[in-house]
């Protein structure tokens, strides 16, 4: 067909076509690429590797890649992110911002009108909100340091180019610490010198082997090691059918000590220890007392390895401030675990090999630095440390920790910084008084409480008064706690970016939001298992960006071109360059131990396996001799007393593990008389955090009503009249949220659970308004785990809940910003 | 009238179509419908007597815009309200939204259309960077497909309209309608619904 358009305005618009009828939108094809059934590509994710069928410029199937051998089902969801409504399709811009800026009417954020503007226009307000900060304020005005999990890939890492392109223009806020572990990361290094959380763990099959006893500490490896940080291998489930076999056949003991029955528990059919929520240090110290007590803990181990038991010992036995002897009996009344039984468990753990692996949930909540380094403690005492299949660890239910690593190098990522010299525009360090860096979970505070001065982990931190907030591929709308809250502040910020390519409720509440493309519209590479190293994974771009999105490369680019730096951003390569130049880094990093096909080969295969590593135990070298392999405490030694966070001066972190009551406790604690219910928001099973949710037909495979679903108790449910399948209003005095039932005999009584990573969708702007989705950060309160790691405690939450009655309102999110009429 | 005129009639009201619900009007082409061709435009329309009370509906819009101290601007927040942010509030563009059951975009109705490209040797314009089931695309395909056709055989206007058009069109107007601000898209997604079956009773007519 050929095409016409100007040339036949005629009639009717014969003399004014040409103003009312714009260019036409069909060009003759070029030779058409003949594409019989479509191509295969391979590419990857948090949620494994994978191939896909891409025909008509559309992915049209999705298969798991064959290495894999225990894929996820959030594979089906991957099609439903990229086609998703939710999608950002054009740079957009809030209106009321775009005409009155720092002026803008800020309490109307969340009820927003938007406007389409171009990527230049975009950029340059983008530039001159920076610029503006910079120059009216100074850098602590500005915080781009928050990051999420990103889109996997190396070369489009979106907080690298977020740091490095802003880097360029000035200083900013910083952060340190996450949301996932921040008490874990904080404390662990005083204890056992390592953040633990993020490191290699013994090898399953020495543990197979050795363990007779593992302990699951509020630990849900199968529903978690799902997804991992780089591509994910799922390897772990090989050792997590093997497990479950040896427990079938007696060989070795699982007890999970949880107050719900997890998904592992399920799946290994193992034993379950119950205990109420948020009390895990008293049962420990319980357990320490037994062993103390019978004498039962290993003093030759506490004598070569650890320092500071006798400083502890008078805590466990009442002979310091509080003059409370941790006793059985003590234990019982908080946690809910017989005093006998208590005492069983601590002889039980002595008998023969025990692994004791220890989620992260325990330390997202107030003072969660104290189970983690009581953990340890009673780890000590049993003084398996550094044996295969015994000791500690804090990590085998991440990103395959546990499978051994083969040593090879991967690849490196897109530069953080600026290269050297710096040509940074402003060269102005100068935080007014405030600190530079953060803890991450404080930002909230920044902005309501500029100038307070707080404790973090031996500084004191002087929060600054920030301004205006970048986020690319970060969606605090979703890890944060408590919403409303966040309202508030919100309404404080002149100014807000958000990068990202789906309308999270981030993107819902910011001033510009600029559209990036999905991981599957541009190519990259990965590696292949975060711990094990098994090998490289290509990213072949499956689509080219949809709409008007572009790749964060390109994005930052533009920003750099604006800051005429853009030479020096990209280095003078493209995508398809970095993508070679960080494949050759790793083949350079891996001469003489991994023989790596070139580029060309491994980009055409797709991937390049490195094969199975050696096993490995954690600490090992440690109990071989402390001296040469000291630990990086810093005695080198374990620390069950710590003298620097003694020295600290901390109430709520003091020189040793202690028991701290909690804001809000369930089972008898504080608060539960008038919100008798815990709320436990874990790492979702059918998503990665926050992403994902936007994708509708996979959603839909778990959603109740179209609502996030909330596991009750039976008896709790039926109290309040509740069936399963029904619409439950969740409140307390921080905020209220719609969900959908599931009513399970999982959950014990007062124990309820919302995974976190569910949409936030209020029913308007206005602070304390109903969240129609069920997201539990409505519910959740934003208060510190203590001086120490300043980190979230979002599983210190209580809540009530009820049938919902009245006119059921729609879901607002997963889709784009909403005006409210 | 004679046919060849009369098909580049409908062919330009289609583009014109196309071209409003391609993307945001420029100050300029808003001007034209304050003063100008546009104005005319809407006039001879609105003559019509199926077409007056749409046209009404849009030139009141016009008038509230106008009273706006920045009326692209506020009209550039109609349109996005519309066909760019809210995919649930708002009426997408998009055929693959309304027909398909998973509420995706690039669904069976932009296969469809890439298919009819294909055979046609056309492809949409890389700068435009929409699904094929955009709108704006099937109107400006149906305009080039009335003036190849000329006055021959019109089996495949009726068969695009009824199959890619009047499929989607009816719930995405109704979407429209439930969105409030001016009502200048509404009334012209309205004008547009109202002129094509206009167009495909004039056709069956043939």
């Amino acid at each position: 067909m050929s095409i016409s358009r100007r040339s036949f305005l005629k009639g009717l618009l014969a003399s004014s076509g040409a103003v009312l009828i714009g260019p036409g939108l069909l060009q003759v094809a070029h030779a058409a690429t003949i594409e019989e059934t479509g191509q295969w590509k391979v590419s990857g994710s948090h949620w494994g590797a994978f191939r896909a069928r891409v025909y008509a410029g559309k992915v049209q199937e999705i298969k798991a890649f064959e290495v894999d051998k225990y894929p996820t089902d959030m594979l089906n969801g991957i099609k439903g992110i990229i086609y998703s409504p939710s999608r950002i399709r054009y740079p957009m811009v809030r209106y009321e911002w775009y005409l009155n800026r720092q002026k803008s009417d800020t309490t109307k954020r969340g009820d927003n009108r938007f406007i389409r503007v171009t990527w230049d226009e975009a950029i340059t307000l983008f530039h001159d909100e920076l610029e503006r900060m910079q120059t009216q304020y100074g850098p602590w005005a500005i915080h781009a340091g928050s990051t999420g999990w990103r889109s996997t890939g190396q070369v489009h890492s979106c907080g690298n180019h977020m740091a490095r392109a802003i880097a360029m223009h000035g200083y900013t806020v910083n952060k340190v610490g996450d949301y996932s572990t921040g008490a874990g990361q904080t404390i662990m290094p005083y204890v056992l010198g390592s953040t633990e959380v993020y490191a290699q763990g013994t090898s399953w099959p020495l543990i197979l082997k050795n363990s007779k006893t593992i302990v699951l500490w509020g630990n849900d490896l199968v529903k978690n090691l799902q997804v991992g940080w780089n591509c994910e291998t799922h390897e772990s489930f090989e050792y997590l059918e093997q497990l479950k076999e040896k427990i079938a056949n007696k060989e070795i003991r699982v007890i999970s000590v949880d107050p719900v029955i997890t998904k592992t528990q399920d799946y290994l059919k193992s034993e379950h220890q119950y205990i109420n929520p948020q009390t895990d240090v008293p049962f420990m110290l319980a357990i320490a007392h037994t062993l103390y007590k019978e004498n039962l803990y290993d003093k030759k181990f506490i004598d070569t390895y650890a320092l500071g038991f006798e400083e502890f010992v008078p805590y466990l036995l009442g002979k310091t401030k509080d003059k409370e002897e941790k006793t059985a009996e003590w234990a019982e009344a908080i946690c809910g675990i017989k005093a006998e039984n208590i005492r069983k468990f601590a002889r039980m753990l002595v008998k023969e090999r025990t692994q004791i692996m220890v989620g992260w949930s325990i330390q997202r909540q107030q003072h969660g630095e104290q189970p983690y380094w009581m953990a340890a403690v009673l780890a000590t005492m049993l003084g398996q440390i550094g044996l295969p299949g015994g000791g500690i660890s804090y990590a085998h239910h991440y990103s395959s920790v546990g499978v051994s690593s083969t040593g090879a190098a991967g690849p490196g990522g897109f530069p953080r910084n600026p290269d050297k010299p710096e040509k940074r525009i402003h060269k102005n360090k100068d935080f007014n008084g405030y600190s530079s860096t953060i803890p991450v979970a404080r930002w909230i505070d920044c902005i309501l409480e500029p100038g307070k001065k707080i404790q973090a982990n031996g500084a004191t931190i002087t929060l600054p008064n920030i301004k205006m907030m970048v986020f690319s591929g970060c969606n605090p709308w979703h890890h944060h706690q408590d919403r409303n809250n966040m309202k508030k502040a919100f309404h404080k910020l002149e100014t807000v970016v958000s990068i990202d390519f789906t309308w999270t409720a981030t993107c819902r509440f910011s001033d510009i939001v600029l559209p990036a493309c999905t991981q599957w519209e541009r190519n990259d590479l990965d590696l292949y298992g975060s711990y094990s190293a098994r090998g490289i994974i290509a990213m072949q771009k499956l689509v080219d960006p949809l709409f008007q999105s572009k790749t964060d490369f390109e994005i930052f680019t533009l920003l750099a071109r604006k800051l005429g730096q853009e030479q020096d951003y990209t280095r003078g390569k493209s995508e398809m360059q970095w993508v070679k130049e960080l494949y050759d880094g790793c083949v350079d990093a891996n001469k003489g131990k991994f023989t790596m096909p070139d580029f060309k080969t491994f980009w055409k295969e797709g991937f390049v396996d490195f094969g199975k590593g050696k096993d490995w135990t954690r600490q090992a070298d440690f109990r071989e001799d402390p001296e040469i392999n000291a630990l990086g405490t810093p005695s080198g030694f374990i620390e069950i007393f710590s003298r620097k966070i003694d020295r600290y001066g901390y109430k709520e972190c003091q020189g040793h593990p202690m028991w701290f009551e909690k804001s809000e406790r369930s089972h008898g604690g504080p608060g539960s008389d008038k919100h008798p219910i815990w709320l436990q928001s874990c790492h979702p099973d059918k998503r990665l955090h926050s992403q994902m949710c936007d994708s509708q037909q996979f959603r839909e495979t778990y959603t109740v009503q179209g609502r996030e679903p909330i596991y009750l108790n039976p008896q709790d449910a039926k109290q309040r009249g509740i069936k399963d399948g029904d619409l439950v209003r969740v409140f307390n005095d921080r905020g209220q949220l719609l969900a959908g039932a599931v009513v399970s005999s999982n959950f014990a009584p007062g124990v309820a659970r919302i995974e976190e990573g569910a949409w936030y969708a209020p029913i308007d702007e206005t602070i304390g308004s109903l969240d129609t989705y069920g997201d539990p950060n409505t519910l959740t309160q934003d208060i510190p785990t203590s001086e120490l790691a300043q980190a979230t405690s979002a599983n210190t939450c209580q809540v009530q809940y009820e049938k919902f009655k009245g006119k059921v309102p729609a879901v607002t999110a997963f889709t784009g910003p909403t005006e409210i009429s | 009238m004679k046919n060849s005129e009369n098909n580049e009639q409908r062919a330009s009201l289609y583009w014109w179509f196309s071209t409003l619900l391609s993307k945001e009007l420029t100050t300029e082409q808003l001007t034209h419908y304050f003063s100008g061709e546009g104005v005319e435009l809407l006039n001879q329309l609105a003559q019509e007597s199926l077409f007056s009370e749409t046209v009404t509906q849009i030139k009141s819009a016009l008038v509230i815009i106008m009273a706006i101290k920045q009326p692209t601007l506020e009209l550039a927040a109609d349109f996005s309200q519309l066909f760019l942010t809210d995919a649930k509030k708002g009426a997408p563009p998009y055929a693959s939204v309304y027909l398909s059951k998973s509420g995706q975009l690039f669904e069976k109705p932009h296969q469809e259309m890439v298919e009819l490209f294909k055979k046609e040797g056309l492809m949409v314009d890389p700068n435009f960077k929409e699904p094929a089931d955009h709108i704006a695309i099937q109107l400006d395909y149906l305009g080039n497909l009335i003036i190849k056709e000329g006055e021959n055989n019109s089996q495949a206007q009726t068969n695009f309209i009824n199959n890619q058009l009047l499929s989607w069109l009816p719930p995405f107007v109704e979407a429209t309608k439930r969105v409030n601000n001016s009502g200048f898209y509404q009334g012209v997604c309205q004008l547009l619904l109202l002129f094509i079956k206009q167009d495909i009773t004039a056709l069956k007519q043939q």
